[in-house]
Parts: structure tokens; sequence; C-alpha cells
């Protein structure tokens, strides 16, 4: 038994588990809606459908406002909690990551607590100005809210490995050499930092695509792609306009993260050099 | 260029934990324009002396003063000095010439005279043909080189190198060693250069000041180190002595061991002197001319040194030390040994009074 | 850690992390105390503890999600057994043998990660349409969606350069396969190991997109549940609910953040 048969099984798994599936659910996307023959009508309907075209619209909308503000966000925190010297920085990292453990229905519970008809937000305003205010749990801004919950703990995390990663001594060389703080971050942190920041950009993006749990629960009218596969599949039966759904949102989560991920390789490369010089040999 | 400034260290201390002093009481005044060496065995506070001196860090006790002027409430960013540390710690993602005009370009200098300044910084170091190409393609020798460059493009008053060999190969030490001391002479600037390589030490500074355990056990020149050693481990530091105590005999003569009798500095008094032994010291006699007193030394181990043999071994009567021989010598067996004619054992302390 | 800037030199962007850090950690805590007092309150929308702190939502509750927490934890038993069979040999191999096909494998392992859950589910759905009603889909959906995580955990584990060298001290002193295992591999990869089965346990246990599609009324797991009372019951009862199920998921996420942490979960 050669060593390669260690990852017999695994692939016997993911073959049945994922690929077949695959193919079968590629399948199912050509075919008419009753199954007859092969056509390209659902992915037409994704074009032509107002709804879908909507939902795909507010898909991108949702995904990248939660990402931007998610690395906005967590960039200074990941600095901060990876060199200040603060006693009480790593009880506040442990914080930051127990929502790591949260299925995305839970956060979208969160968020009605806080933002629903009787969430406590709109209760205190209803109790200090005697209005009910606030109550956004099914709108859009409580829908990034919960999306945003959902980015931050995994943003930190990717970020804070790329700090403590960046030495020490080049932050203070930088300072020796005259930047001030602002300097510091603007031409040597975000800089150096820039190919974890497209890589967690580019997870971000590709989770926030793919959320389903938490638009089931927050949703009321702000509809986002995986909600209309879910719809399409339970409440109308349409298998092939589902599958179809489902093929262009796998290609668009797989197309940002390779693509983005490509172009966080790309950073990491150092400056050409200007055509003409010399190239030394890679260490 | 601005003009190299003086470093007074007034009474520095500093500790990472508290309770823990790293550096203790340290007192040094360092001309303008010397270079001065820092050095000591690992941990004996010497990076973080630099680091004082950078603005990196605040002392715990004590005053430092750049150019007369107290720099405590002074950042970093405000001190002028040049700092390259162990690592060279040079921006990955810029190529040679955006790393040598960074300082320039953080304090706004106008574009054209960033451009010669950096111009002349590549030709100083010898690096202008690397000026295009990224740092992570760079050997260490050529970091080394960009590191220094980019210190000194902002024309410091003081530059600060810590341990900028260490990383280097051995064999190519010696050379960049030349010329780095051909690079910093030229450029006049003040410069604190830390190792913990006792040769390095002796070869490149104007003066040295030896370090342990965060105190400071003698400042001076090379050769007052070399011959005049305040105590016991400056003596061992360098040159590798063997320390023993010697009978005086008389002005400028002392018995260091049965049979073996060697000069000192002839100032010296006391009954008893704190010699330093070094490898040069002591000889072995030819096997003809038993007549003459003479001690007995029994081998331990030799090396092959090139163009002589180190013999390590027990000197009796006093302990071990090591010599030099031009053969090799059978361990175990007892050689007749005496003080070379014509040298000078360097004596420990200060028993010795100058005129 | 040295400071990056000295304590008596007020550091202002740095204050600035600190403030987004207590506020992003406030932001993070905050809804664990409001589920408390919402899941004890007799009628939360008059207000906090408006009739009255009670226990009997989360009583109520409990005899609700009871059953479903059980089968999600026989659930996420089978899933971990599955995993570790599978994964530990695949990162194994993955982690020590160069071969060709390796970063084809490596790409097949973490392929689940750039799938939305539902698309792997309704996949498996209209794969084996049959097999539905057995929950074995579930079952195979969960084990695909956890298996990239398993694995990423450990190959680094295993490919420890320092792990490798003391493996080879050990058989140069006479240790055989098997002993080399058990005194040196294992204990040293204990702790990932242990954070590997915990995220497991996790995602498995918080798993929602993928059961949503595959899960039956005889299979049906403690979030499943959760969402209906979401969607269907009083906000009281409902945070009962979650408050129970966060007893199950966050010791365990919290002493995986203790082992080192990794990237967990879904939207």
């Amino acid at each position: 038994m050669g060593p390669r048969w260690l990852a017999a099984p695994l692939v016997v798994l993911y073959a049945l588990g994922l690929l077949i599936p695959l193919v079968v659910l590629l399948r199912q996307s050509l075919l008419e809606g009753d199954g007859g023959s092969l056509t390209l009508e659902n992915y037409g309907a994704v074009v032509t459908s107002a709804a879908y075209r909507r939902a795909l619209l507010n898909s991108i909308w949702i995904a990248f406002a939660s990402t931007l503000l998610a690395l906005i966000l967590c960039f200074p925190v990941a600095i901060y909690i990876e060199r200040s010297a603060d006693p009480y920085r790593h009880a506040l990292a442990v914080a930051l990551s127990i929502p790591l453990s949260l299925p995305g229905i839970v956060i979208g519970f969160f968020v009605i607590l806080f933002f629903g008809r009787t969430g406590l937000v709109p209760q205190l305003f209803l109790l200090l100005t005697g209005e009910r205010q606030l109550s956004l749990a099914y709108t859009f801004g409580g829908m990034l809210l919960g999306y945003l919950y959902f980015q931050i703990p995994r943003v930190v995390l990717m970020l804070r490995g790329a700090v403590a990663a960046l030495p020490q001594e080049v932050i203070e060389v930088s300072r020796t050499l005259g930047a001030t703080p602002l300097q510091v971050y603007l031409h040597v942190l975000l800089p150096a930092l820039l190919p974890a920041l497209l890589s967690a950009a580019s997870v971000s993006l590709a989770t926030a695509f793919g959320a389903f749990g938490t638009a089931a629960t927050l949703s009321r009218g702000f509809r986002v792609l995986p909600l209309e596969i879910a719809a399409s599949f339970t409440e109308s039966f349409q298998p092939g306009r589902a599958a179809s759904l489902s093929i262009v949102l796998t290609l668009l989560t797989t197309a940002i993260l390779v693509g983005l991920g490509q172009v966080a390789e790309q950073a990491l490369q150092p400056q050409r050099p200007a055509a003409g010089s010399s190239r030394g040999p890679r260490p | 260029m601005t003009t190299p400034a003086s470093v007074v260290f007034d009474r520095i201390a500093y500790a990472y934990i508290p309770g823990r002093l790293v550096v203790e009481d340290i007192s040094l005044q360092v001309p303008a324009g010397e270079i001065v060496v820092l050095v000591g065995p690992s941990g004996c506070g010497k990076s973080t002396l630099l680091r004082l001196v950078a603005g990196l860090l605040i002392p715990a006790e004590g005053r430092l003063l750049i150019d007369g002027a107290d720099t405590s409430s002074l950042g970093p960013e405000k001190r002028l000095v040049g700092w390259v540390p162990q690592s060279y710690a040079l921006f990955e993602h810029l190529n040679v010439r955006d790393n040598v005009a960074f300082g320039l370009r953080m304090r706004r200098i106008p574009r054209p005279v960033i451009c010669r300044r950096v111009t002349e910084m590549l030709e100083l170091c010898r690096i202008a043909e690397l000026a295009d190409r990224p740092v992570t393609q760079l050997s260490g020798g050529q970091r080394q080189r960009v590191a220094i460059a980019r210190a000194l493009a902002v024309s410091p008053r003081v530059l600060l190198l810590d341990e900028p060999l260490a990383a280097l190969d051995p064999q190519l030490r010696a050379a960049i060693r030349a010329d780095l001391q051909a690079l910093l002479r030229a450029s006049g600037v003040t410069t604190l250069f830390v190792t913990h390589d006792q040769e390095e030490a002796l070869a490149i500074a104007d003066r040295v000041a030896v370090l342990q355990a965060g105190k400071l056990e003698q400042f001076g020149t090379p050769q007052e180190l070399w011959q005049a050693p305040a105590s016991a481990f400056v003596a061992q530091f360098f040159g590798g002595a063997a320390v023993f105590s010697a009978q005086r005999l008389g002005p400028g003569r002392v018995r260091l061991a049965p049979g073996v009798e060697a000069n000192i500095p002839w100032q010296c008094d006391g009954q008893v002197v704190q010699v330093a032994v070094r490898s040069g010291d002591l000889e072995l006699l030819p096997e003809v001319g038993q007549s003459m007193e003479a001690g007995q030394f029994v081998p331990t181990a030799v090396e092959f040194g090139g163009d002589v043999f180190k013999i390590a071994g027990e000197l009796i009567g006093a302990g071990k030390v090591t010599l030099l021989h031009d053969r090799p010598v059978i361990l175990g067996q007892s050689y007749p040994v005496r003080a070379k004619p014509g040298r000078v054992l360097s004596v420990i302390g200060r028993p010795c009074h100058r005129h | 850690m040295k400071p990056l800037f000295p304590r008596s030199q007020g550091d202002p962007v740095l204050a600035i992390g600190r403030g987004f850090t207590w506020a992003a950690a406030i932001l993070c805590l905050a809804p664990l105390p409001l589920l408390l007092l919402v899941a004890t309150t007799a009628n939360w929308p008059l207000g906090v503890w408006a009739g009255g702190i009670t226990g009997k939502w989360l009583q109520e509750g409990w005899e609700t999600v009871r059953p479903y927490a059980f089968f999600s934890l026989r659930l996420a038993g089978l899933v971990l057994g599955i995993n570790l069979a599978v994964g530990l040999p695949a990162a194994w191999l993955i982690a020590r043998r160069r071969f060709v096909g390796r970063q084809v494998l490596m790409a097949l392992i973490n392929l689940p990660l750039a799938i939305p859950g539902i698309a792997i589910a309704l996949a498996l759905i209209l794969a084996y349409p049959a097999a539905r009603a057995s929950g074995i889909l579930l079952l195979l959906g969960q084990v695909i969606y956890t298996l990239p995580f398993l694995v990423a955990t450990l190959v680094p584990a295993l490919a420890q350069g320092a792990l490798l060298e003391r493996e080879a001290v050990a058989r140069t002193l006479g240790a055989t396969f098997l002993q080399r295992l058990w005194h040196v591999t294992l204990p040293s990869i204990r702790s990932a190991l242990l954070a590997a089965l915990l995220l497991v346990f996790t995602l498995s246990m918080g798993e929602f997109n993928v059961s949503f599609f595959l899960f039956t009324p005889l299979n049906k797991t403690l979030p499943i549940e959760l969402y209906s009372a979401y969607i269907t019951n009083r906000v009281e009862v409902a945070a009962a609910m979650t408050a129970l199920f966060l007893l199950f998921v966050v010791p365990a996420a919290i002493a995986i953040e203790r082992l080192g942490g990794s990237k967990v979960g879904q939207a």
C-alpha cells in the first residue's frame, strides 16, 4: 500500500459527496422545467428576471459594504491587539472571537433582539422620546449589522497573523527615519499588510455572498441570491432555477476567492525592477 | 551633512520588566565624530543602549544627552539618529532606491533634493547598480549596505549600528568590516557600534565600552583595554586571557608560577598583582639548555591554527593557559615553559600609577 | 512583546486601535446579556423583566430543544468520527509527502470552502433524492463542509520541521513506526488535534446552511429548530432556546481560541 492510498477514502468521499452532485447540479440547471431537453433558459431567467437581477445586486451591495466596513474597522484592531502591550488585550481578543462559533441565524436573532419591533433599542427610544425609533432589524441596515457582526472576528483573525509576522524592527526603523505614527500606518503598515487585507477581503466577500442563515432570519424584502435559491426550490419547486442560481452564485464566490487571491499573491511580489537593469537570482 | 553630535549617557538605567534592570548606572561620553563600540556577551544590554539613543525606549533613570541637549521629551522622529537594527529591517515592499529615500520622504524634502541625495548615498555605499532592485532579491551584504545608506541618507547626527556584521558569512566579514570602517571614517558621523565579537571591537573602534550584565566594565581605547584591563572579565574577553595572581618580585617583575617569572609595567605596585596571560605571552623551551629556570606545562588539547599550533594546558602552580608553538606536542607530557623574553603582561585593575 | 511606543509617549494611532477594539469587543459581547435578559423576562414586548423574572421560558425552551440537541450531538459525533477516519490520513499524506497531484488534492479538499452551503445541499438532493429521507445526506453534507477545516488545522501541525526532526531522532534511537506515532507524533500534535476536533464539533453543532435543505422531520438539528423558533415563536422562548444552544458551542469556541484559534463558522 503506497502512501497515496491514504487519501483514497477522502477522494471517494468527495467524489460521491461533492463532485458527482455538482455535475448533477450543473445538468439540472441546463434542463427545462419539467426535466425535458437541454436549455439555457434557466440562466436566461437570471438575466431577464427583475427579481433575480435585484437579488444579485443586493447580494453584491451587502457583501461589499459589510466587507469594506469590516476591513476599515478591523485593521486598527488587529494592529492594536498584536502591537500594544496592554495586559488586557488578550481578554479583548477572546471577546472578539466569540461570534466565530455562532451560526448566521443566531446573529440574525441578535439583531432582532436589539433592533426588532420589540428590540431593546426601539424600546429605549420609546421610553426616552415617546417614539419607536431605529427598528431596523428587517431593513438593509439591520442586515448589514448582522453581516458585519459575522465578519469582524474572521477579519481580525485573518489580519492578526499578518500583523504579527511584520517584524517589530521595521516599524521602529521607520520611526527613527522620521515617520509620524500616521505616516507609519500609511507608508509602512498599509503597504506591508496589503496582501493580507486583499486575502481577507476575498474570503469575507465570498462568505458574505454565500450567507444564507442571516438573510433567512432578517430579510423581509431585501432579497439576496441565497434566498432566491431557497425559494425557487422549496416554494416554487423549480429545481432548474434553483440549480442555475446556485451555479451562478458558486461561480461568483469561486471567482472572487481565486481572483482576489491572485491579486493578493501579486501584491506579495516586490516591485518589478526597471527594464534594462539586471535581475539577480531569487534567494 | 549635519555636524556629528556627541552622545552622553548620564547614569542611565532601563528595565523591560519592572524590577529587572537590563542596564544599570551607565555613564559614558561619546565624543562627536568617533566610532565607539559597545561590546559584551549576549544579554549584556548593548542593544538596549542603542534603542535608548534612538528614542525607542525612555530611560527609567538618568539622562541621555545628544549634543548637550536632554532628549527625554524627544520622540524618535525628531532625534535625527540613524538606526540600523541587526535584521536590517528593510521595507520589503520597496526597492533599494525607495528604501534609501524613505526617511527623506517622511521629512517632506523636495523631490529633486531627494533624488540627488539618494544617488549620493548609493554611490557612497557602492550599491548604485542595485538601485531598482527589489530588496527581497539582495544578499546579506547588499542588504546591510542598503540599511546603512538608508540611515545615512537623512544626515543623522549619530549612527547606531546593531551587530551589522553578525548576519554575514564569516569569510565575508573581515572584508566587509574593512569597507564599513572606511565608509564610517569617510562620512565622519558619530557612530555607536554594537558587537559581541571582541576582535571586531578592537579592529574598528576609536573607543570601546565593555558591558557585562548591564553594567559598564571599562571604557577606553582598544590599547588601554588590552594593556590595562580594568577587571578579569575585560582581560578574558579580549584575547581570551587567563587571569592569575602573581607575586611581585620587584619593580616590573612578578613570579607567575614556580619557575616562571615575567615582566609587568614597572609602575605597578602591591605585593600581589592580577595578571592577564595571553597566548603569546608564554613559550615552550627548546629541549637544549635545561639549565635555565623554567616552569612546567602539561598540554591537554592541541588545535592547528594554520601558522601555529594553539595548545591548551595546565601551567603547574598557576592554572589553565594557552600558548602557541610551531610544532605539535604530546598530551599529558610535561614540558618546560617560560615567559617570552621582552613581553610585558597586562595587569588587571589599577594598581599601576601613571606619571 | 516590546511596546511599540514607550508607555510615557502616548501613541495616537494605537489609541484609535484601542478605541475600535473596545467598541468591537462590546459589540460582540453585548448580545449575550441581552439574550439572558429576554430569556428570563415574562413579557418582553413590555420591557426588560416586565411581568417579572421567570425561568419558565428556559424550561419550555429546554423541553422543546432537548431531542434536537441530542440529535445534533449524535450527528456531531458521527461527523467527528468520519472526519478523523478520512481526514487524518489525508492530512498526513499532504503534510509529509510530495507526489504528483498533491496540489490538485489540496485544491479538492478546499473546494467546499468556495461553494455556498446551500449549493452543496441542493446538489446533494438532486443527486440522491432517494437518500434524503434516511438522513445520510445530512451527514454527508456536514462531513464535506467540515473536512477542509480539519485538514487545514492538522496539516501544519503534522508538517512541523521540529516534529519531523524528533521523529527522525526517535527512529535512530530504535523506535518503530507505532512507537514513534504514540510517543512522539501524537503528543506533539495534541493541541492541534484537539483544536481541530473542537472546531469540527462547533461547526457541526452550528451548521445551518447545508442542513436547511437536507433535514427531515426525523433528522432535525438544533439550528433548524432554532430557526423555526425565530420565525414562529415568541421572542422570549426563542431567546431561551438560543441561550441553551450557546451553552453547547461557546465553551468549545473559547477553548479553540485558547488553543490557537482558526477560521470557523458560516453566515
